[in-house]
């Protein structure tokens, strides 16, 4: 079972930190295939949001084939984002960690650093076509279109 | 009649069953609820008044037994020794009296509760959204608070009534000249509780057009006696009276117990002169050929007429009644959905 | 399970040209159309004496409109199959002081006979920490606030209809009151409109948006449609009046701080020029037509009444 943790002030649609924060679980092995996600009552009895949108997210999850609703009994994880590089014991991390030290010693505080990286993750090309933020405005319009056409 | 006590921890969420079988249900639960105070003193005053009826019924009945003025007492005051009827009087016949006043006052009391604690409070403090936004229509609420004091007053109101008539009727009126029927007419029978209806929706009218408890109070204390004297002086005429002719002027009081509501000289066209003025101490043909008048009428009600100026005045108290509560009904749908 | 809680086709709320007169002249609602779809949480906004409150208790059934509609669930307000399932909490949230909470209850339950929820509404007791016996006089405001809620919880209303329902809440009730309202929407599709001065009440919590002032409907819709459909354009900005480029659009508020500009327009098409464009909160887009109260009225198209009434002037722009 995950918790989530929704920050009014982050800028970020609800609907989206609750998508970024099931795959955080997916990718951290918290949630494996199988798991039942909480239900949509479940969800808002402890966070206080509209339930339209935590089941507009587990609807963007199972668009994305992450997860899958299964009528009278819930939402339930299809596969696992976990991949064996981003585990905490990976040479992967290992190595970053080994950078960080080197950063350290050159001088660069945390802001430094967050900066660096995050203009390093701009540069490169990943294969989600969606980017980070999983498409602009006018995508979240358009699936709240939707949304109204198919119930 | 299901009152099974589930366990609790089932969470039972409909156990509107619970309490049925004992007490009044819905909204009329919710007004007695609303009125415990009123209710209970109301319930108190009654019976106080009852017992009262009670043991003078029997003081009444023993005294005249242990007197005799059952038999004795049909030609008026001269019937029984002096002291008798005045200790009678004192004694008696005035608490029979005053608990008559408190019959008469009742129905104002009823009129000015409905006005104030039962609506207008409600419209000015905001409560009646309570009802109103639990299931419950202007109308349906109107209705209730209206049915449930009318009940009220035909049960409690009209066993007081009643007992209180059959306490008059113990009485040897002749001796009391005071409670002759047609003065104690609004206290006895039918009509007091005819009033206390009348002045129930004079109250639910007072109510919804002001809106302020005081002011609706002060308006029923002001408007019911205005509507009672009306009713008064609609009396005599309710049922049509009993007139004489005769040559010879007609004794100041007839018979005893007949009302007298007119009485004058008959023109020789046939016209009424009604009460006229001889002067004092002229003879009464002379006072005739003064006015060329040809005899004397006089229009009573007999005591026979009792019944059906009681019924009479009842209906036209109801009819009334009605057209304020089609009033207070026409007050509600014109302000509210 | 992945169904949305609303019915886009079913109707909540729809009024047809909706106007109520105050007793001593002036309107505290005019020319009002809109429409809820069924299964919403929608925001009421506006600033004090909008007439908010009013078209509450209109649809609470507790007023008569002077002039138009407007239905409720189908029905007209007020109507006796329409009353039941509706519940209310008002500004003032009346309540007899001199019942005891448990009979406060109980009224609900008289009053509601048949789709009573005794447990739902303990439930909102119970989580407030108070007890049953107490006298409602005795309370304290935030208390009374989760009686009345309880009240209306109980119900199991198709319709909740709350005025200011967390205002003098603590943070922590709330939460949990939020929660709670949330839940109930979850589970029963409850359509919810929820009159509030306090936007971040609002925010993630709404669905969808009702903004009025001065008595008349201003925007209406769903609140990511409505911001999608608005531009916060930023710029160096120097000579008089609006620049001409953005005649193509609607502009709902510019003003100028400076040599820097900032407007907040209805796009029709790509703004050209040198601008920084960005999307408005829900808070900037408020602000914005509260501030321009020339700015024509916007329905999304699941705002716009279905039926209207033919005489009726619609507030669509």
């Amino acid at each position: 079972m995950v918790e989530f943790r929704i920050d009014r002030r982050s800028g970020v649609a609800t609907y989206l930190q609750i998508v970024q924060q099931v795959k955080q679980a997916l990718r951290l092995g918290l949630l494996a295939p199988g798991d039942k996600l909480p239900t949509a009552k479940e969800v808002v009895a402890a966070t206080a949001i509209n339930p339209n949108t935590v089941l507009k997210a587990y609807r963007e999850l199972d668009r994305e084939g992450l997860v899958e609703g299964r009528p009278g009994l819930g939402t339930f994880v299809r596969r696992s984002l976990a991949r064996p590089g981003a585990a905490a014991d990976s040479p992967l991390r290992a190595e970053l960690a080994g950078w960080m030290d080197r950063a350290r010693a050159a001088g660069l505080d945390r802001e430094d650093v967050a900066a660096l990286v995050a203009s390093v993750l701009e540069d490169t090309r990943f294969d989600d076509p969606r980017g980070p933020w999983g498409g602009g405005p006018e995508a979240g319009n358009g699936r709240a279109r939707t949304g109204n056409g198919t119930t | 009649m299901t009152t099974t006590t589930t366990s609790s921890s089932l969470a039972p969420p409909r156990d509107r069953d619970r309490d049925r079988g004992r007490g009044p249900r819905g909204l009329a639960w919710l007004v007695l609820r609303q009125h415990r105070a009123a209710v209970w003193t109301f319930g108190v005053a009654l019976l106080v008044l009852l017992s009262a009826l009670g043991t003078l019924y029997l003081s009444i009945t023993d005294y005249v037994a242990d007197h005799g003025l059952a038999d004795v007492c049909t030609a008026g005051w001269a019937c029984a020794p002096d002291g008798t009827i005045g200790a009678f009087s004192d004694e008696l016949a005035d608490p029979v009296h005053y608990i008559g006043r408190v019959v008469e006052c009742l129905p104002v009391l009823f009129g000015m509760f409905v006005a104030g604690p039962l609506i207008a409070r409600e419209l000015h403090s905001g409560t009646y959204k309570l009802a109103w936004t639990q299931s419950v229509s202007p109308l349906r609420w109107l209705a209730a608070k209206l049915a449930v004091p009318a009940t009220a007053v035909l049960a409690g109101f009209s066993l007081l009534s009643a007992a209180y008539t059959s306490v008059w009727r113990a009485q040897p009126l002749p001796v009391i000249p005071g409670q002759w029927w047609w003065r104690s007419f609004p206290m006895i029978g039918v009509v007091p509780v005819a009033h206390a209806l009348l002045a129930l929706a004079l109250g639910a009218v007072a109510g919804l057009l002001l809106k302020r408890t005081v002011p609706a109070m002060g308006a029923v204390l002001v408007a019911y006696p205005v509507i009672a004297g009306l009713l008064e002086s609609l009396r005599g005429g309710l049922v049509g009276p009993v007139t004489e002719l005769s040559a010879e002027m007609p004794g100041l009081i007839r018979g005893s117990d007949d009302w007298v509501t007119g009485r004058g000289m008959i023109g020789q066209g046939g016209g009424r002169m009604p009460e006229p003025d001889c002067g004092i101490g002229v003879d009464p043909a002379d006072c005739l050929a003064q006015h060329h008048a040809r005899g004397w009428y006089v229009d009573y009600h007999p005591a026979s007429h009792l019944w059906p100026l009681q019924w009479a005045e009842a209906g036209l108290s109801l009819a009334l009644a009605a057209l304020l509560a089609g009033g207070a009904v026409w007050l509600v749908r014109r302000q509210w959905p | 399970m992945t169904d949305l809680t609303f019915l886009p086709d079913r109707t909540a709320l729809e009024a047809a040209g909706l106007g109520v007169r105050y007793r001593r002249g002036g309107w505290a609602l005019r020319a009002c159309s809109f429409r809820l779809p069924a299964g919403r949480v929608c925001a009421l906004v506006g600033p004090n004496g909008a007439g908010k409150s009013t078209l509450l208790a209109l649809a609470a059934g507790l007023l008569r409109p002077t002039e138009g509609r407007l239905r409720v669930l189908g029905g007209e307000a007020g109507d006796p199959g329409v009353r039941p399932r509706v519940a209310y909490l008002g500004q003032d949230r009346p309540l007899y002081p001199d019942f005891t909470v448990a009979e406060t209850l109980r009224l609900g339950r008289e009053l509601n006979p048949g789709h009573w929820d005794q447990a739902a509404a303990e439930r909102l007791v119970h989580g407030g920490n108070l007890s049953l016996h107490a006298r409602v006089g005795s309370l304290s405001g935030g208390q009374r606030t989760r009686v009345a809620l309880a009240l209306a919880f109980g119900k199991r209303p198709e319709l909740l209809l709350l005025d200011e329902p967390m205002s003098d809440l603590d943070p922590l009730v709330r939460h949990e009151t939020t929660a709670a309202l949330m839940a109930e929407a979850a589970e029963n599709a409850t359509t919810v409109l929820m009159a509030s001065h306090v936007l971040a009440e609002l925010d993630a919590v709404c669905d969808y948006l009702l903004l009025v002032s001065d008595g008349r409907v201003r925007l209406a819709g769903e609140i990511e449609d409505l911001i999608s459909a608005h531009r916060l354009v930023m710029g160096r900005y120097e000579d008089a009046g609006t620049p001409r480029e953005f005649a193509a659009h609607t502009i709902v508020e510019a003003r100028t701080t400076g040599r820097q500009l900032t407007a907040l327009i209805r796009p029709d098409g790509p703004v050209r020029g040198h601008w920084e464009i960005a999307e408005p909160s829900l808070e900037e887009l408020l602000l914005a037509h509260l501030r321009a109260p020339g700015a024509p009225a916007l329905l999304t198209p699941s705002a716009e009444p279905r039926t209207p009434l033919d005489a009726s002037p619609k507030a669509a722009a």
